[in-house]
């Protein structure tokens, strides 16, 4: 039961977006509960929400039919540098053929119908590129390298491909050691570059994409000019806000706090996610679910902590790492009383192997579970803050969790140049090539599997798996 | 319907034989269900196949798929295939599997593979130390594994081997294991094994081969050997003259074919079962099977080619979001492939589709007895840009039908 206790109608420009905020309390810090629903979408998504961030167009190692029938995933992020190849002119996306009304971008990727777009120009989590931005440009990372992508350039696009929100232009800045001058620089090319979305976006407001206002992050002292402005002239132009930290939070002003805040982050743990949430935004992206998949963990929490914590803190785990060999013959579930297609048709003996196989469907049956344990995160989220009961459910899942995710002790998917983290979050970790001795064996029969498989397993293994037997 | 008179766990129900040439149309009924012949057999070599959970295979319309008792046999491995109770249990998968005997990928994947009349004697490809596998040992794993269809451990060389003497040894040896690997076959009344038939090109030790095998009177039989690079006239040779011995109500099996054209000729003369690796192999790499031939996607030119993968095909990929599919375009295959995995998963339903749809049409002809039309139809297509090779058009001018 979802009491509201004050509704308030943001005020929209032209009502392709409508949020509802449901319920606020002073209790729960400045989360809240809200409805997110869209004039030309059949989907409503209840918030706090996740964001799923994409490849390529697409959520990685989730075909579409998968998406559609095992994930409840009502939202993605789609990066526009993903689509750019060469140079932006000629990105094949702009010309695919779409019927009238109907989103290029859908059409291009499949993207289900479920499934909410919402588009920025990077990666999430993204590589920082070796050049700057520059006044009317921003530098991405394409598979074919880096590029610069104009802001006029990004505005038509958010237009061609008729995206269901748009973020605007950020600069942020990346590098720790960047000048004063520098950082000073970013809030007034962010705010310019709003400015110039926002002119774009003018003509046929039933033409116009939702705009999500980007506020870097930068101290709140620094942003204080561009969030005042963005109150007293931009509110009716712009849809919601997305951030790149949590802590952008607490700059945010009254007036601008009725709309939908979107967090483009990538929070370490759901404690963060928790975090994140308590600090008051609405949609967060959470990498570490499809992260945890290519890493073989399993996420194993549930919110609120559903034993006790007393007398003293436990140090449950957060996941469980399925390249352990103590799933080899192990028929329960990756989760007990999990309900997804993984858990419920699969078990972690086959997980395992496939793990230790290399086989690319150990990744997808990870995602399917790791995305439902998300899903049932953020149900369990709003449950509790429409309860009253946040701020102490918080607390106690935090007491009864470890603080980090288990460590990843196997090999995931071949990492690509574009897919690789920055520098600073965790050091970008390529596969290394793993080859014994008879090499051109091992190559060969790698060629005869899928994936990335190097069989290995010493004449004692082969034995001891009843293959053959070692001669003398 | 009749069944092998020794213990067997199938049954095989021939419904219809094409009046020109020795196709045939039947139903095979296995300890996992029914399926339909001819028949194309995806193989999902440890268990898995490129990605596609046992559900999306399942709506390609597979019934039987393979997995390589090699590759299960160093992961997970016999003790934990035991503790799981077999291979349907490890991967959720509640249909047909065949397996293979294990041997022919240590000959063609390992280096210094020497098979006595013990065993197949091999170096681990790990710490180079040797090993010997043997009849029994095949025998053993294909039991934990609890595969539908089981294959007998065969002494496999070169088909194009010069070597008479060697050839005709590893055609009797193969005899030989093949009452050995009976004598070592823990449960026949609920696996098949099937024998296979040796010989190389030489069709006199082919027929002799086929005499012998015949006499074990095996629920099944395979005829081995035929993908190892001979040439397709010779292959087709070597199909007719077994088909021609092999009795009427057993199935039959061509070990590792699975090119269409070979298909739609081999069933010609008279084959009933095939498995293949390579569409599911090449769709990784980009490459898409269609009736027209085969697209490699990943070329840029299909960068903004923004139909469907195969146009008319009913796959979940092909289909449009209109129809209830995923409306995947070439251009987005483009996109993804070598990028992405789902690239793979994607194309990897389409070409297994595409390959069991194929035997699906083929069956149906069969039944309709037009085999011969739909014969001359599929190669006036898949070579619509250039030439039926040669050896095709003889193969299936020698059972009726004339290209
Ligand atoms: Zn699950
Ligand atoms: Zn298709």
């Amino acid at each position: 039961m979802e009491e509201v206790s004050s509704a308030s109608l943001a005020q929209l420009p032209h009502e392709m977006l409508k949020f509802v905020l449901q319920h606020t309390s002073a209790s729960e810090g400045a989360a809240r509960l809200g409805q997110l629903s869209f004039r030309a979408r059949p989907t409503t998504i209840n918030t706090p929400h996740y964001l799923v961030p994409t490849s390529r167009g697409v959520i990685p190692h989730l075909s579409q039919d998968n998406v559609q029938r095992h994930t409840k995933i009502t939202a993605v992020y789609l990066p526009l540098e993903d689509f750019i190849e060469k140079s932006h002119a000629d990105a094949p996306i702009y010309s695919t053929p779409v019927q009238k009304g109907e989103s290029r971008l859908r059409r291009y990727t499949c993207l289900p119908d479920q499934c909410l777009s919402v588009v920025g120009p990077r990666r999430v989590p993204s590589i920082s590129p070796p050049a700057h931005n520059t006044n009317s440009s921003i530098a991405i990372s394409t598979s074919y390298g880096f590029r610069f992508l104009e802001v006029q350039q990004y505005n038509k696009a958010v237009k061609d491909l008729d995206v269901d929100v748009s973020v605007s232009l950020a600069d942020v800045v990346t590098a720790e050691t960047a000048s004063a001058k520098r950082i000073e620089k970013s809030a007034d090319r962010t705010h310019a570059w709003l400015a110039d979305m926002v002119e774009s976006q003018r003509g046929d407001a039933s033409e116009a994409t939702p705009v999500f206002a980007s506020i870097p992050p930068l101290e709140p002292q620094l942003l204080s000019l561009y969030l005042s402005d963005l109150r007293d002239e931009y509110t009716s132009h712009i849809s919601g806000l997305c951030i790149y930290s949590p802590s952008t939070m607490v700059a945010v002003p009254e007036g601008l706090r009725q709309l939908p805040t979107i967090c483009l982050d990538d929070p370490p743990t759901p404690q963060a996610v928790l975090a994140a949430i308590y600090a008051g935004v609405d949609l967060i992206t959470v990498p570490f679910a499809t992260q945890s998949s290519e890493y073989g963990i399993a996420l194993s929490f549930s919110f609120p902590f559903p034993g006790s914590t007393e007398p003293c803190p436990s140090e449950q785990p957060l996941g469980t790492d399925m390249w352990s060999t103590t799933h080899a013959t192990d028929l329960s579930p990756l989760s007990p009383d999990c309900e997804c297609y993984t858990c419920q048709r699969h078990h972690r003996a086959y997980v395992h192997h496939l793990l230790q196989a290399n086989e690319m469907l150990a990744w997808t049956l990870l995602q399917i579970h790791n995305y439902s344990i998300i899903d049932s995160l953020f149900a369990s989220i709003r449950r509790s803050i429409a309860q009253g009961t946040f701020d102490a459910d918080v607390q106690t899942f935090g007491r009864a969790y470890r603080s980090e995710l288990p460590k990843q002790t196997g090999q995931g998917p071949r990492v690509r140049g574009y897919q690789m983290k920055s520098v600073g979050r965790g050091e970008p970790k390529k596969n290394p090539r793993q080859y014994g001795r008879l090499d051109d064996q091992v190559q060969k029969l790698a060629e005869a599997e899928s994936g990335v498989a190097t069989p290995d397993g010493d004449a004692e293994d082969i034995e001891k798996h009843g293959l053959a037997k070692r001669v003398e | 319907m009749s069944t092998a008179t020794k213990p067997s766990a199938l049954a095989f129900d021939l419904q219809a034989r094409c009046s020109t040439s020795k196709a045939r149309a039947s139903t095979l009924h296995l300890p996992h269900g029914p399926v339909d012949l001819p028949m194309f057999m995806p193989v999902a070599t440890q268990a898995s196949l490129k990605g596609l959970t046992p559900e999306q295979l399942e709506e390609t319309g597979c019934r039987l798929c393979l997995n390589n008792t090699y590759h299960l046999g160093l992961k997970p491995g016999q003790a934990v295939l035991d503790a799981i109770g077999g291979a349907h249990k490890l991967q959720g998968w509640n249909y047909n599997i065949l397996t293979d005997s294990g041997g022919f990928q240590m000959v063609s994947l390992l280096k210094l593979a020497k098979i006595t009349e013990e065993g197949v004697r091999f170096l681990s490809p790990h710490d180079g130390s040797p090993m010997l596998l043997t009849p029994e040992h095949s025998m053993s794993l294909q039991n934990s594994i609890g595969s539908d269809i089981m294959m007998q451990l065969d002494d496999v060389i070169q088909t194009t081997s010069p070597d008479h003497a060697r050839m005709k040894e590893a055609m009797e040896r193969s005899v030989r294991w093949l009452d050995r690997c009976i004598a070592a076959h823990k449960y026949p009344e609920k696996q098949n094994l099937f024998c296979i038939i040796q010989g190389g090109l030489d069709l006199e030790m082919r027929k002799q081969c086929c005499l012998e095998m015949i006499k074990r009177d095996t629920p099944g039989i395979a005829i081995g050997g035929l993908s190892g690079g001979e040439a397709k006239s010779d292959f087709c040779k070597v199909v007719d003259t077994c088909t021609d011995l092999l009795p009427e109500n057993k199935p039959r099996y061509i070990m590792g074919i699975g090119y269409p054209e070979d298909i739609v000729v081999a069933v010609a003369l008279g084959a009933d079962m095939f498995d293949c690796v390579w569409p599911t192999r090449t769709a990784r790499f980009g490459n898409a099977i269609t009736s027209q031939g085969v697209l490699n996607l990943k070329h840029a030119r299909y960068a903004r080619d923004f139909g469907p993968v195969e146009h008319d095909c009913t796959c979940t990929c092909c289909r449009s979001k209109e129809d209830g599919g995923l409306g995947i375009t070439r251009a987005y295959i483009y996109h993804l492939a070598a990028k992405e995995t789902v690239g793979a998963h994607l194309l990897t339903m389409h070409n297994v589709h595409h390959l069991l749809s194929l035997m699906r049409r083929a069956r149906q002809a069969i039944l309709e007895d037009r085999y011969p039309e739909f014969a001359q139809d599929f190669f006036a297509r898949y070579f619509a840009d250039k030439a039926t090779p040669q050896w095709a058009i003889d193969a299936l001018q020698g059972v009726g039908i004339e290209l």
